[in-house]
């Protein structure tokens, strides 16, 4: 059975209910196309939802976003985010909102272990595109955002299989992805990026998620290289899931390291120094998904 | 004439020595590590090991970030080729447990060469370590602790950990500790296991009912998962 088979069978019978983009995420895309749009029009549309404003509130607060001073106004949180940011940020409240993982299916996993791994890929992949000294860094977030949306789509449709691939992970000592391809005949960049393509992401998102594992050289290009270190990055920093069969690369080896060091200016960038200026910021991504959960002020779990 | 060149040259050498010794230190106090270089690379006067040692503890007591502080003293060792004294060592590994990730840990020691024994009187923090790990489903972590430090996590924390696992549904950990670190379940601990599902499914039990299906969808599934078997199974 083909790949496209294979997620015909998983998700076509119950095509209806698959998760569409809340409609203030498009249309605060469509507003944010407009070069003319103004913060008032940006801020008028977001107040539309109390409960997004109060987490744009609290993370733009946050110290993973650097303020400097405390945004007391939606208005002023618009300008210091910038649109890219606001954009990523509002995206994110919607998935979380849109996936709620429900741990009494499966009390290993949760909405927490997730999205902590999800926002440190993203905030790896932006930063490595900061210090690469890359155009749009903020793009390189979104590709970590939603780089693994194909395992919680799994999640919510089918959780007994993805219990049974977690099982064989561990018990056959496989990777997540043969696992998946082994049990579900498709892996969760193949479903990640057929739900991205549903909701209409452009191409380069499309390409990051469907080939963040997959390195080979044909396949590979910046965003994807970049997305996939980020993505290991967050695991070597133990915000991986914990069945994923992580252990401690030397990040010289890792491919897509290799990728970029022979493709892309390393603009002085250190293995360990990297590791360590990366793995500082741990704690605050953890408070932030806190933040984003709803359980800011709990302890950590 | 001959016999009063020898104190005044052993005078100048000894305020050169001296000189040196406080350049070293000042170099060393101000984080200037790569002149600091230079200047060993240059003299070839011997290193004061009072003032590099001092120099480490002084990187200790400082307040500064994790990280400057590895890099200093790493890079400290690497330029002067005085190891820092086991206690300068325990108090940097201590300061870093349970609050850096565990791949700076590994760092750490892999650029300090650290020594089996001070890893050995850190048995207590590491312990809680594994508990912590333990308690949030780390269980890749827990064997990447123990490869790194050599240090077993305590047998009677293994055992409480399978029996929290079972008790509350989570089989992925620990299906994924069992397999890892290879020791299974005590028979005591299994006993325990299914004593606690015996007593949240007896009719007299505090539980309310809605719970009690949890209950008993993940009794029904651990012997199939993990092929533990109830050999005083409950009669529904």
């Amino acid at each position: 059975m083909s790949k496209e088979d294979s997620l015909q069978r998983l998700f076509n019978p119950r095509r209806h209910q698959m998760p569409t983009l809340p409609t203030l995420f498009i249309e605060l895309q469509k507003t944010l196309e407009n070069p003319f749009c103004s913060n008032r029009t940006i801020s008028d549309l977001i107040k539309k939802d109390q409960g997004m404003v109060s987490k744009i509130m609290q993370l733009s607060n946050s110290a993973l976003y650097g303020k400097r001073q405390e945004i007391k106004r939606i208005d002023n949180a618009i300008t210091y985010l910038g649109n890219e940011t606001l954009r990523n940020m509002v995206l994110q409240v919607c998935l979380v909102r849109m996936f709620p993982i429900n741990t009494s299916l499966l009390p290993d996993f949760s909405a927490q272990i997730f999205w902590k791994h999800s926002l440190a890929t993203a905030y790896f992949a932006e930063q490595l595109a900061m210090m690469l000294r890359l155009p749009k860094s903020e793009d390189y977030y979104l590709g970590g955002l939603l780089h693994d949306l194909g395992k919680v789509l799994l999640f919510q449709f089918h959780p007994e299989l993805f219990e049974e691939i977690v099982l064989t992970t561990i018990k056959e000592n496989i990777s997540g992805v043969e696992a998946e391809n082994k049990i579900a005949g498709v892996d969760h960049a193949n479903i990640g990026a057929f739900l991205a393509e549903s909701w209409k992401f452009d191409n380069t998102i499309l390409k990051v998620i469907a080939n963040h594992h997959l390195l080979l050289p044909s396949k590979m290009n910046l965003a994807t290289a970049i997305v996939s270190l980020a993505n290991d990055f967050a695991n070597i920093c133990g915000l991986g899931l914990p069945w994923d069969n992580t252990i401690f690369y030397d990040i010289t080896s890792l491919g897509a390291w290799e990728w970029i060091a022979k493709n892309q200016t390393l603009m002085g960038m250190e293995p360990d120094a990297l590791l360590f200026e990366l793995s500082q910021h741990v704690a605050e991504i953890s408070r932030s998904v806190d933040v984003l959960l709803g359980r800011a002020g709990e302890s950590n779990d | 004439m001959s016999s009063s060149v020898g104190p005044v040259n052993q005078m100048i050498k000894l305020k050169q020595r001296k000189e040196f010794t406080n350049m070293v230190f000042t170099l060393i106090e101000e984080h200037r590590l790569t002149e600091l270089q230079q200047i060993i690379e240059a003299n070839d006067q011997p290193l004061p090991e009072t003032g590099v040692r001092m120099g480490y503890r002084l990187y200790i007591d400082q307040e500064m970030a994790f990280r400057t502080r590895f890099f200093l003293i790493k890079k400290l060792r690497e330029i002067t080729r005085i190891e820092p004294d086991e206690t300068i060592i325990t108090l940097l590994v201590r300061s870093m447990i349970q609050v850096q990730p565990l791949v700076l840990f590994k760092l750490v020691c892999d650029g300090l060469n650290i020594q089996s024994s001070v890893i050995k009187s850190l048995n207590r923090e590491i312990q809680d370590w594994y508990k912590d790990m333990i308690d949030n489903n780390q269980f890749q972590q827990v064997t990447q602790l123990l490869t790194i430090t050599n240090l077993s996590p305590d047998p009677v924390m293994i055992q409480d950990a399978y029996k929290n696992y079972l008790i509350s549904g989570r089989l992925i950990s620990y299906a994924g500790l069992s397999k890892q670190l290879e020791i299974p379940p005590t028979p005591e601990t299994i006993r325990q296991v299914y004593s606690h599902f015996h007593q949240a499914l007896a009719p007299n039990s505090p539980i309310p009912a809605a719970d009690r299906e949890n209950v008993m969808k993940w009794y029904k599934r651990i012997e199939s998962m993990t092929g533990i078997a109830d050999t005083t199974p409950l009669t529904e």
